[in-house]
């Protein structure tokens, strides 16, 4: 709600030629977009020195190494700009996500090492009985407890994936 | 006479078309999946979170196994539904459904806390369904010839198409003009994965058999759009919030006489607004609503009323954002150039099934265009009868607990991803993409660009090089059209920061003037 009353008020701003995001970085923002420079430099390098690795067999200027090492500059100075535009102003960011909670990590965690073990899964058991399984692991790690739901939501979700792609689909699952 | 002889030989070609595209709704099947993409659509719409591109995306999953038209009729009414269901929330919780829905809430909302939520949904239905037809309209009458005219590029042009399309999605991004370019390199990048399109010399597959045939872009849209956007809001979520109660109360549900005349001008200004910015390819619905409301509102007499309750500010955004769509689909199709997000997913799927979106598209199957503008038209009337009698039902669906969805989602990504080619390399591809996204979620970087470059890179690249193959870098000088595109991508890159710069430096100028004044 918050983020879009200042929505609203930057239309209102904007209508009335005022700029937005005036605010100074915090140390946080600063080294947020500090992270994003080095991360996109870093993509840049790879990708140059792993262009190197592509063989080329045509000697003409523009084989298949071409694209790539434009893309590759293309990210180095979109980085090099990125800390002239976002790092050296002080000025934060206007859209900034909301903070992350340690609740939440733990269980961003926990749920993607279940997704991994559900992928195992796959052609090893019958889609309906790891989705079932998988389903109930996950209710409980979000805080539900009530017997009947533990039951109830997962076999209709199991119920749903098996006849949507195992019965209708005829995917090769389980 | 020779004209004439051409004129009626044109008129039965366009009759013909018109008969063969139509026929599509009067077969059951076609209607059934229409059916099943309304009410996917309504729920995708009608829970926050889950977006249009989201849902889009993971339908894509299982409607690859369909015939070309069967799919497209799922995937179009969802994001036509979508359209409808996402003004619930907005109204009731002032939590869009879809981003597409931000500029209800500047409006739905407080009139819901007046006790007019009823009728906000319904002056929002309508709204977006006038909005609809006239995309539609749109849509009918400018693909064919926009298409026609994009059949004569060569090279040069349909780089800088590309470069157009790209630069228009991240010049939107307003304050992350760079890093939506970033995002838009590393698609593009994506895409130069695999074997090089003109040797066909493997790059970048680090021995992976998979990887010879490119990235699939089917799990990278469902990774990037739908599992990252979950991640966040899981990583975000506290576990002492409760859900947010929807109001109600719906009152009163139709307008009156005197209040329906009022809301001709801000419609009509919605329009206007949505079908200008629906031709810009890839800005979004979420955009244009914003526009259309700022734009009634500088005509409005009642200013002060915009953004505390007002029912013109509301049919404005609403009218504004579903005009969009129209546009959005025809230089999709026409230029192959997504028009948003979604059709960017849209593109993807087509490309599966050998569709090729573009200007050949209509020269090879003249019919489409009216196939499309039928399934649209037909997704509009019973999105619009349903949003006029599920509404309490749907306040009822507000109060359920995000954690559900989020397994549903997270499940569904992933059988469905699996499906498209029984792989489990896709499913990896699926979840690695998805933490990426969420990085560029928390970093604010833009996913679109990514999408747009992943699915443009091989035009993009195969179209640069055979230009400079022919005619070095001198031939984009050659061509104006290449040359005009490339004008408008810089200014609407460069544009936004002047501006804002200018304004920094009047506030400032402004203050200094301030301070100095009142130094005695």
């Amino acid at each position: 709600m918050a983020d879009r009353n200042a929505l609203q008020a930057d239309i209102t701003k904007a209508a009335e030629g005022e700029p937005s995001g005036t605010e100074p970085h915090s140390r946080g923002t600063r080294i947020r977009e500090f992270i994003s420079v080095v991360v996109s430099l870093c993509g840049g390098v790879v990708i140059l020195f792993a262009t190197q690795n592509v063989i080329d067999r045509e000697t003409a200027e523009l084989g298949p190494r071409f694209w790539p090492t434009l893309l590759a500059w293309a990210l180095i100075a979109l980085s090099v700009l990125l800390v002239t535009t976002n790092v050296v102003p002080d000025r934060k960011p206007k859209d900034l996500p909301d903070p992350i909670t340690g609740w939440g990590v733990s269980r961003l965690i926990v749920t993607f090492t279940v997704l991994i073990g559900y992928l195992a899964s796959f052609n090893v058991l019958q889609l309906w009985l790891t989705t079932f399984i998988s389903v109930v692991l996950l209710l409980l790690l979000f805080g539900f407890r009530q017997w009947k739901l533990l039951l109830v939501f997962p076999a209709i979700i199991a119920a749903i994936l098996h006849v949507l792609f195992v019965v209708l689909l005829r995917v090769p699952l389980g | 006479m020779t004209q004439i002889i051409e004129f009626m030989s044109s008129s039965i070609f366009t009759a013909n078309a018109m008969l063969d595209g139509f026929s599509v709704i009067l077969q059951a099947d076609t209607l059934l999946y229409i059916g099943l993409g309304m009410l996917i659509g309504m729920l995708v719409g009608a829970f926050p979170g889950v977006t249009a591109t989201m849902a889009v995306a993971l339908a894509s999953g299982f409607t690859l196994t369909l015939d070309p038209m069967q799919g497209m009729s799922v995937l179009l009414t969802i994001y036509v539904a979508a359209q409808f269901g996402d003004r619930v929330p907005a109204i009731l919780i002032n939590t869009p459904g879809t981003p597409a829905s931000i500029s209800t809430t500047f409006d739905g909302y407080p009139l819901a806390k007046q006790g007019k939520a009823g009728l906000a949904m319904t002056v929002s239905a309508f709204g977006s369904a006038i909005g609809m037809f006239v995309g539609i309209i749109l849509l009918a009458v400018i693909a064919m010839p926009l298409a026609r005219f994009a059949r004569e590029f060569g090279p040069a042009e349909l780089f800088a198409l590309v470069v157009f399309g790209l630069t228009m999605m991240v010049g939107v991004s307003s304050g992350r003009i760079i890093k939506g370019l970033i995002a838009g390199c590393f698609g593009l990048f994506l895409a130069a994965i695999g074997r090089d399109p003109v040797s066909g010399d493997a790059r970048f597959t680090m021995d992976i058999l998979e990887l010879n045939s490119g990235v699939p872009f089917i799990p990278v849209i469902i990774g990037v759009f739908g599992v990252a956007e979950v991640l966040n809001q899981m990583v975000t979520h506290n576990q002492d919030v409760s859900q947010r109660k929807p109001i109600a109360q719906l009152g009163q549900w139709l307008p009156d006489r005197k209040t329906s005349r009022t809301l001709v001008k801000p419609t009509i200004v919605g329009a206007a607004t949505g079908s200008v910015i629906g031709l810009v390819p890839a800005v979004g619905g979420d955009i244009s609503g914003i526009i259309g409301w700022d734009n009634a509102r500088r005509l409005s007499k009642e200013k002060e009323q915009f953004g505390k309750g007002s029912l013109k500010g509301l049919m404005a955004g609403d009218t504004s954002t579903t005009t969009t769509l129209g546009g959005s689909v025809t230089t999709t199709m026409a230029l192959g150039i997504p028009g948003d997000s979604v059709m960017a997913v849209l593109i993807g799927s087509m490309m599966i099934w050998g569709i090729q979106p573009g200007p050949g598209l209509f020269a090879s199957n003249p019919s489409m265009v009216y196939s499309l503008v039928a399934i649209l038209a037909i997704a509009t009337v019973l999105s619009l009868a349903l949003s006029l009698i599920r509404m309490k039902s749907m306040v009822k669906l507000l109060e359920l607990n995000n954690a559900y969805l989020w397994i549903i989602i997270l499940l569904f990504c992933m059988v469905g991803t699996y499906s498209i080619n029984n792989s489990v390399f896709d499913v990896a591809i699926m979840l690695i993409m998805g933490l990426i996204g969420l990085f560029m979620l928390r970093f604010g970087f833009p996913a679109g660009p990514t999408v747009l470059g992943l699915i443009l890179g091989p035009l993009a690249e195969s179209n640069l090089r055979r230009t400079l193959i022919g005619g070095g870098w001198e031939a984009f000088l050659q061509s104006p059209i290449a040359m005009i595109l490339f004008i408008i991508s810089a200014a609407a890159l460069l544009f936004p920061p002047l501006r804002e710069m200018t304004k920094r430096r009047k506030s400032e100028l402004g203050k200094t003037s301030q301070f100095s004044s009142n130094v005695p």
